[in-house]
């Protein structure tokens, strides 16, 4: 069946919404209940992560599409934005959930941590991307233009969330010498209630994305 | 007596708020969000393979 996949992405986030708040979690200091914020604020970065690498396939096939003078196929390029621009919803509530949560814990909606920083910086470069789009209107410049500059923006987020916060101190678990959650406290119990909510909310995106991108390709006729 | 200094104090958790059992309204509010949500998303699949189909 076409559509399981989908009906899974809402069984497993539907399960984790439940579980996520009845099930038993680890008691800690200062955390508290928040703990339970695992279960929804991380798997929002996650998703965005799946949709700019899903965005970032759709770049690098609409520069392939291009290859020994054929046409390029603006199907790519619809997707590539499609998925870039759903992406960022996600980590909008990433950075709103996260900022909740930072008050709660660390005291401040916002410190100068290399966490939060390199998110924003990686909010910009991809509002850049639009902008780029925006502010060309042969469909075929701004196709491999955006493309380009696609990769460029993913390997930059990569750097940006992945790499620099790890290499400096940052309040941010799993970051600079900060364990992760996995490290003592996401427990087997927690597991059971993390996994299933960041696969589930990877297909809620996947199946939001590709919605944006029919709809896309029907205005473009 | 030093076993006791040794432990960390318990951390506050929502117990009373667990023990009343009214939390299970909470879970199925968010639940019906949810759905509610789902359910649109299954709307707009609808519409758009309509439209699709038209086209």
């Amino acid at each position: 069946m076409k559509n399981l996949w989908k009906i899974l992405g809402a069984a497993l986030v539907g399960y984790t919404l439940i579980a996520g708040l009845l099930f038993d979690v680890p008691r800690l200091v200062i955390l508290n209940e928040t703990i339970r914020n695992l279960y929804f604020h991380v798997p929002m970065w996650f998703t965005m992560i799946a949709l700019l690498a899903g965005s970032l396939v759709y770049s690098f096939r609409l520069l392939r599409s291009g290859d020994q003078g054929r046409l390029l196929d603006l199907n790519r390029d619809r997707q590539a934005k499609a998925f870039a621009e759903v992406a960022m919803i996600f980590s909008l509530l990433g950075l709103f959930t996260g900022m909740i949560w930072a008050k709660a814990t660390w005291g401040a909606y916002w410190t100068a941590d290399p966490k939060l920083n390199g998110t924003a910086v990686t909010l910009l470069i991809y509002a850049a991307y639009f902008i780029l789009r925006g502010s060309i209107d042969d469909a075929e410049k701004r196709a491999r233009l955006a493309a380009v500059y696609n990769v460029f923006a993913f390997v930059l987020m990569i750097v940006f969330i992945g790499i620099l916060p790890r290499m400096t101190d940052s309040l941010h678990p799993g970051n600079g010498g900060n364990p992760a959650f996995g490290n003592y406290d996401l427990d087997n119990r927690m597991r059971m209630v993390f996994y299933p909510a960041a696969l589930g909310w990877i297909l809620i995106g996947w199946w939001i994305a590709q919605l944006r991108v029919r709809l896309e390709n029907l205005s473009a006729q | 007596m030093l076993l006791s200094f040794l432990q960390a104090p318990p951390a506050e958790m929502a117990d009373l708020f667990r023990a009343e059992g009214k939390i299970y309204v909470v879970v199925a509010v968010i639940g019906i969000v949810f759905a509610g949500l789902v359910a649109y998303l299954v709307w707009m699949e609808r519409r758009i393979t309509q439209l699709e189909k038209k086209a």
